[in-house]
C-alpha cells in the first residue's frame, strides 16, 4: 500500500561536507520531511545546525549526500523554474535600478518577459516600493533592499520560496514590520514557503509548521504545527498561546544547552 | 609597477570617512595661484637671480615662444599628431589584447597555469631593452611604436581584468545558479559589470605608460613624433624646443588619464553613490 505523497518530499537526506583539511562535516543527517503545497514552514535552530544546507538542498543549490528530495513528484537535482530564493542579504546587483534587479530573471532566460515585468509592477506596488522603480539599491534601505530581493524572488511566479533568514540583518522594527507583509504577500499569492530562522518568535509568527533542527549532526528534533489564526498580528505575541509555542521550541535548545 | 596596479585597483574600496574639499572654486583659484607663482618665481626670480643659460633652463615665455612657433612655423604639430596616433592604435591594441586574455585566465585554472608564466615573463623583460628589435623587425615608421606601447599597456589591462573577472560576489554566483544561468549570461551580467572598476584601474595605468611606450619607442629610431622632436631639439642644443615637446606631452598624458576616468567614473557610476 503506498502512501500518498505530499508536495515536496525530502526522505532520509543527508549531507556530508569534505572541508579544506580533509575533515568530514555531516552537515545533516536522515532528515525526513513532507509539506503540503501552500503552506508556510519555518526551519529553526542555532547557527551551525544545517538550516541552510536543507534549504539549498530543497533548491537544488547543493547535491544531497544520501537521500531524496522532490517537488510535485519530480526528483530535485539541479535548480528549476519553479523555486525562488531570498537570501539574507539582499544580493543586489548595484549597476541594475529596483526595477531592473526585479526582473532579473527575464535577462538571465528562461522567464517570460512580458509576464515578469507584469509581476514585478504588481508585487514592487504590494511591498510598496512603486516610485522606486528607477533607483539604484545603494539609495534603498536595508529593509527595501530586502524587500526588492523578495520580490525578485517572487517575480517567475514560482511554486516554492526558499528564504534564509531574509530579516536576520535588519533592525528590530524593520524586521516586525517586514515579518507582517510577508504574511501578507504569502496570504495572497498561497506559494509553498520554506523559511529559515534563528529567531524562535519570528519562526512561530510566520509559520503554519516550525520545523526544530539541533546541531552536531544537524538533524530534525520536532515539527510543531502552529495554529494561531491568521492573518497574525504583532499583538498576539504577547499572548498566552504564542508564548506557550516559543517555549515548546526554546525547550529544545535548552536541553542542548543553546538558549539565545 | 606592481604597487601601481594595486593601487589602481584598491581606488574602488570606498572610505566611508573621505576627505572632504572646500568648494572646488577656492581650490582651482589656489592651484592656479600656485602654478603663477611658481612660473614668476621660475621667470623673474630663479634665472636671473642664478644667471643660468637658456642652454641649461629656458624662462617659461621661451619655452612658450618655442611651443608657439614649433606648432605654427615648424613641424610640431606633424610630431603631436604622429604620436597621438601611435599612442591611440597601441593603446587600444594593448588593451584589446589584455582584456581577451583576462577572459580565459580568469576563468579557468588550466588556462592560468598554461598562459601565466609567459605573461609574466614577457612582462620581466624591459621594453626599453627590447624596443631596438621591434624597430629592426617593423621598421621606423609607425608599426613598430604601435607594437611597443601595446606590450607596454597590455599588463596593467591584462592583470587588472584578471583580478576583476574573479571579484564576483559568491552570493551573486548563487543567485544566477537559483535561475540555471548559462555561462555567457553569468559573464555578460555578472563577471563583466563586476570587473568594471579593475579594469578602469588598468586602462587608467596603461593611459599613461603607453604615452611613456611612444616616446621611448620615438627614441630608439623615428623621423617623426614627439619623441623624435625631443631628439632633434636635443641636437641642436634647442632646450626650449626639448621643454615645449615636454609640455604638450605632459598635457596629452594628463587629458587622456584625465578622460578615462571620467568615462570610468561614468560607465561604473554605482562605485561613486554614497550609501544612504
Ligand atoms: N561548503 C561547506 N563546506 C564545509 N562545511 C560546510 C559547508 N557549508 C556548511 N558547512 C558546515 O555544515 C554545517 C551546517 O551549516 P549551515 O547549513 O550553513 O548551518 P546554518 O545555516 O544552520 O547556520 C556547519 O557546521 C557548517 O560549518
Ligand atoms: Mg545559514
Amino acid at each position: 500500500m503506498e502512501q500518498l505523497e505530499s508536495f515536496i518530499e525530502i526522505k532520509k537526506a543527508s549531507k556530508k561536507f569534505v572541508t579544506r583539511s580533509g575533515d568530514h562535516v555531516t552537515a545533516l543527517t536522515d532528515v525526513n520531511l513532507s509539506i503540503d503545497k501552500g503552506k508556510f514552514i519555518t526551519l529553526v535552530g542555532p547557527s551551525g545546525c544545517g538550516k541552510s544546507t536543507l534549504l539549498r538542498m530543497v533548491g537544488g543549490l547543493i547535491q544531497r549526500s544520501s537521500g531524496s528530495v522532490s517537488i510535485g513528484g519530480a526528483e530535485i537535482e539541479a535548480p528549476t523554474a519553479g523555486i525562488g530564493m531570498v537570501f539574507q542579504s539582499p544580493v543586489l546587483l548595484p549597476w541594475r535600478t529596483v526595477r531592473q534587479n526585479v526582473t532579473v530573471a527575464a535577462d538571465i532566460g528562461g522567464a517570460n518577459r512580458r509576464e515578469v515585468d507584469e509581476r514585478a509592477t504588481k508585487f514592487l506596488d504590494m511591498v510598496g516600493l512603486n516610485g522606486f522603480e528607477d533607483k539604484y539599491p545603494s539609495e534603498l534601505s536595508g529593509g527595501m533592499q530586502q524587500r526588492v530581493g523578495i520580490t525578485r524572488a517572487l517575480v517567475h511566479d514560482p511554486e516554492v520560496l526558499l528564504m534564509d533568514e531574509p530579516f536576520a540583518a535588519l533592525d528590530a522594527m524593520t524586521k516586525d514590520k517586514l515579518q507582517v507583509e510577508l504574511q501578507s504577500l504569502w496570504m495572497t499569492s498561497r506559494k509553498t514557503v520554506i523559511f529559515v530562522t534563528h529567531s524562535i518568535q519570528e519562526a512561530v509568527f510566520l509559520a503554519d509548521r516550525v520545523i526544530v533542527l539541533a546541531p552536531r549532526p544537524g538533524r530534525v528534533v520536532d515539527d510543531i504545527t502552529i495554529e494561531l489564526p491568521r492573518p497574525r498580528t504583532l499583538e498576539m505575541i504577547n499572548s498566552r498561546e504564542f508564548g506557550d509555542y516559543t517555549s515548546a521550541v526554546r525547550k529544545h535548545f535548552e536541553a542542548e544547552g543553546l538558549v539565545q | 609597477m606592481s604597487e601601481v596596479i594595486s593601487a589602481s585597483v584598491h581606488r574602488k574600496v570606498k572610505s566611508p570617512s573621505r576627505f572632504r574639499f572646500p568648494a572646488p572654486d577656492i581650490v582651482t583659484l589656489a592651484s592656479v595661484v600656485v602654478l603663477v607663482t611658481f612660473l614668476s618665481a621660475w621667470e623673474w626670480v630663479l634665472i636671473p637671480l642664478l644667471n643660468i643659460s637658456p642652454a641649461l633652463l629656458p624662462k617659461p615665455s621661451a619655452i612658450a615662444i618655442a611651443l608657439w612657433s614649433g606648432l605654427f612655423v615648424g613641424d610640431l604639430g606633424t610630431d603631436i599628431l604622429i604620436t597621438l596616433q601611435e599612442v591611440f592604435l597601441g593603446y587600444v591594441l594593448g588593451s584589446a589584447i589584455g582584456f581577451a586574455l583576462a577572459i580565459p585566465v580568469a576563468g579557468s585554472r588550466v588556462a592560468e597555469r598554461i598562459l601565466y608564466p609567459y605573461i609574466v615573463a614577457l612582462q620581466a623583460i624591459p621594453k626599453v631593452a627590447i624596443a631596438p628589435l621591434f624597430v629592426i623587425w617593423f621598421g621606423f615608421g609607425m608599426t613598430s611604436k604601435v607594437v611597443i606601447v601595446a606590450l607596454i599597456t597590455f599588463f596593467p589591462v591584462f592583470v587588472n581584468a584578471v583580478i576583476g573577472l574573479r571579484a564576483t560576489p559568491a552570493e551573486q554566483d548563487e543567485l544566477f545558479d537559483v535561475y540555471n544561468a548559462s555561462a555567457w549570461r553569468r559573464f555578460r551580467y555578472l563577471r563583466l559589470p563586476n570587473s568594471a572598476p579593475y579594469i578602469f584601474g588598468g586602462l587608467n595605468v596603461g593611459v599613461t605608460l603607453s604615452v611613456i611606450g611612444a616616446i621611448v619607442a620615438e627614441f630608439v629610431g623615428a623621423q617623426e613624433g614627439i619623441g623624435s622632436a625631443i631628439i632633434r631639439a636635443g641636437f641642436a642644443l634647442d632646450t626650449a624646443g626639448v621643454f615645449a615637446a615636454i609640455a604638450v606631452l605632459t598635457f596629452i598624458a594628463a587629458t587622456a588619464s584625465a578622460a578615462i576616468q571620467a568615462i570610468g567614473r561614468k560607465l561604473v557610476f554605482w562605485m561613486e553613490n554614497p550609501k544612504g
